[in-house]
């Protein structure tokens, strides 16, 4: 179908207003049904979001070399025919769109209804949108539905319809351990790969994707620096600046047999005998104050108390 | 004794059980006297654990620091008498997300050396509402200690609390718990707290101002297995 090419040149035209220029009065109905019909049940929205997070994550740690995340957008629900997720990377202009269906049953199938969506949206993101590139993809759960699916995909439509597979899981848990590419991902950001810190990073993350302050449309650096904002202690070390040990930390811990001061992605821990302790906030720098305490503390038992006593300020 | 509203007791609870269960309820009691029922509970506990487990297993003991010197060393006095337990003590940061889900990080953490070589876990908590710090802590380790079984000990917990924290596990993970509490009770107040519960909040209870990352707190348990003094 032939589109009548209108860029919305200064927002003056409505993603609808475009569907009913160049698509008629029903098709702008049925964007709108899609916009209010979205998934409400609690699977279809936990396979969504679940989803959403996995590609903020992907987003970070592909761009960790640049800190380049604002050149990444996740966003869920705009006005459009293929309309769970939206992914964008704005340097390519590229626009990608997802349908999410976690089913294994007809649901889930390739069908001239979803062929004609994603007709549909491509024209709108190259023509409304300005976007150089369209996505669109259907999301399915099952591994043997997409294998079905793509043979359905027609060959002329290949170029942008595509039909991926994301496990769905009901916690994060499950999810992490069962899609590779998700635990990576997390791993990278957190610079670890502890299995309850990489869990903890995806709840934050979702509770920064899925409570947006503002419906403005938020870049992944946005989701980002939320969830650092939410991390306590910051647990996203590979967005932590990279530091020494504090001189003064290194010259009191050799002070005790067994103690050892380092630092690890940014993060200052000192352990003894099987003992972490992290002080994220150890001072560069002695105070007068400091030194003063430091030079009365004869015993581990009291150094390690002045440690801990430091990292609570963090959490007061 | 009268058995509280909305409580009903395991095969586990003896009468010593249900009388130290009754003196953490008590409107009156002092830390000292809250902390003893604590540590009670935990060897009784640690009684009705000791025998469900080989005793040639070893055995790894999971604690919050603010359990570490009460419930969970009355725990580790059950089982040390003809068992290998190494222990495991986490500070948490228990907090809330904007959205609503609570999470549990780690700040601080100990590890007893050898701890790896464990292959039955035992998870303490005082008390298991939303499971979220009990989960957490089972998440730190899981992936370190190749557990045949996984203890969830608890003197109480909230009657949704098993199903929610297999819930959050894979099947292959959640077949391996065993709960092993004395009293479950059927009602949460909105904030979380189970009624009656252990009688209200942990911390001032035994004595504390806060969660233990939040005061610097240091339990003497670590202190002596790191043989600070």
């Amino acid at each position: 179908m032939l589109f009548t090419p209108c860029p919305n040149v200064g927002g003056k035209l409505t993603v609808a207003d475009f569907v009913e220029k160049n698509l008629g009065l029903d098709s702008r109905k049925k964007l709108e049904r899609i916009g209010t019909g979205g998934t409400s049940n609690e699977k279809g929205n936990r396979y969504e979001s679940f989803f959403a997070v996995a590609k903020i994550c992907s987003a970070v740690a592909t761009s960790l070399n640049d800190s380049n995340f604002d050149n990444y957008t996740v966003s869920a629900q705009e006005p459009a025919f293929v309309d769970d997720v939206c992914y964008k990377v704005q340097d390519l202009n590229e626009k990608t769109n997802y349908q999410a269906k976690n089913s294994s049953g007809p649901a889930a199938s390739w069908t001239k209804d979803i062929e004609e969506r994603c007709s549909y949206q491509k024209n709108i993101d190259l023509n409304y949108h300005g976007a150089k590139t369209s996505k669109n993809v259907l999301l399915v759960s099952s591994r043997s539905r997409r294998q079905k699916n793509i043979k359905k995909i027609p060959q002329n439509m290949r170029t942008y319809c595509f039909c991926e597979h994301f496990p769905y899981l009901e916690s994060s848990v499950e999810l992490i351990l069962a899609h590779k590419p998700l635990r990576n991902d997390l791993e990278k950001i957190c610079a670890e790969s502890n299995l309850q810190t990489l869990d903890t990073a995806f709840k934050i993350i979702h509770s920064a994707w899925a409570t947006s302050s503002s419906k403005a449309k938020r870049t992944v650096g946005d989701i980002v620096g939320e969830a650092k904002k939410m991390s306590r202690p910051n647990i996203f070390h590979s967005l932590v600046p990279e530091r020494q040990v504090p001189k003064w930390l290194m010259e009191k811990c050799a002070a005790f047999h067994g103690c050892n001061a380092s630092v690890e992605s940014g993060v200052v821990y000192v352990r003894y005998n099987g003992l972490e302790i992290s002080v994220p906030n150890a001072p560069e720098d002695l105070s007068a104050d400091l030194e003063k305490k430091l030079l009365a503390i004869k015993k581990v038992d009291a150094f390690v108390q002045l440690l801990t006593d430091f990292t609570k300020q963090s959490f007061l | 004794m009268a058995t509280p509203e909305n409580r009903s007791f395991s095969q586990y609870a003896s009468d010593g059980a249900k009388a130290a269960l009754q003196s953490l309820l008590k409107s009156d009691v002092n830390p000292a006297e809250y902390q003893a029922a604590m540590k009670q509970l935990g060897s009784l506990l640690g009684d009705v654990l000791a025998p469900l487990i080989p005793n040639s297993a070893k055995c790894l003991v999971v604690s919050t620091a603010e359990d570490a010197d009460y419930l969970s060393r009355g725990v580790l006095d059950g089982l040390k008498n003809d068992h290998i337990a190494k222990t495991a003590v986490f500070w948490n940061n228990h907090y809330s997300l904007d959205n609503g889900t609570s999470i549990a990080p780690i700040v601080h953490k100990f590890l007893e050396p050898g701890y790896e070589k464990s292959s039955q876990l035992v998870v303490v908590k005082s008390i298991i509402s939303g499971s979220c710090v009990v989960r957490t802590n089972l998440l730190e380790v899981i992936e370190q200690v190749k557990a045949q079984t996984i203890y969830i000990v608890s003197p109480v917990m909230h009657k949704n609390s098993e199903a929610s924290l297999k819930s959050e596990f894979p099947s292959k993970i959640s077949k391996k718990f065993k709960f092993i509490y004395f009293a479950q009770d059927a009602v949460k107040e909105k904030s979380g707290e189970v009624i009656p519960g252990i009688g209200g909040e942990i911390y001032p209870k035994l004595g504390l101002d806060n969660q233990p990352v939040k005061t610097g707190f240091i339990p003497e348990l670590v202190k002596e297995l790191t043989h600070m003094h």
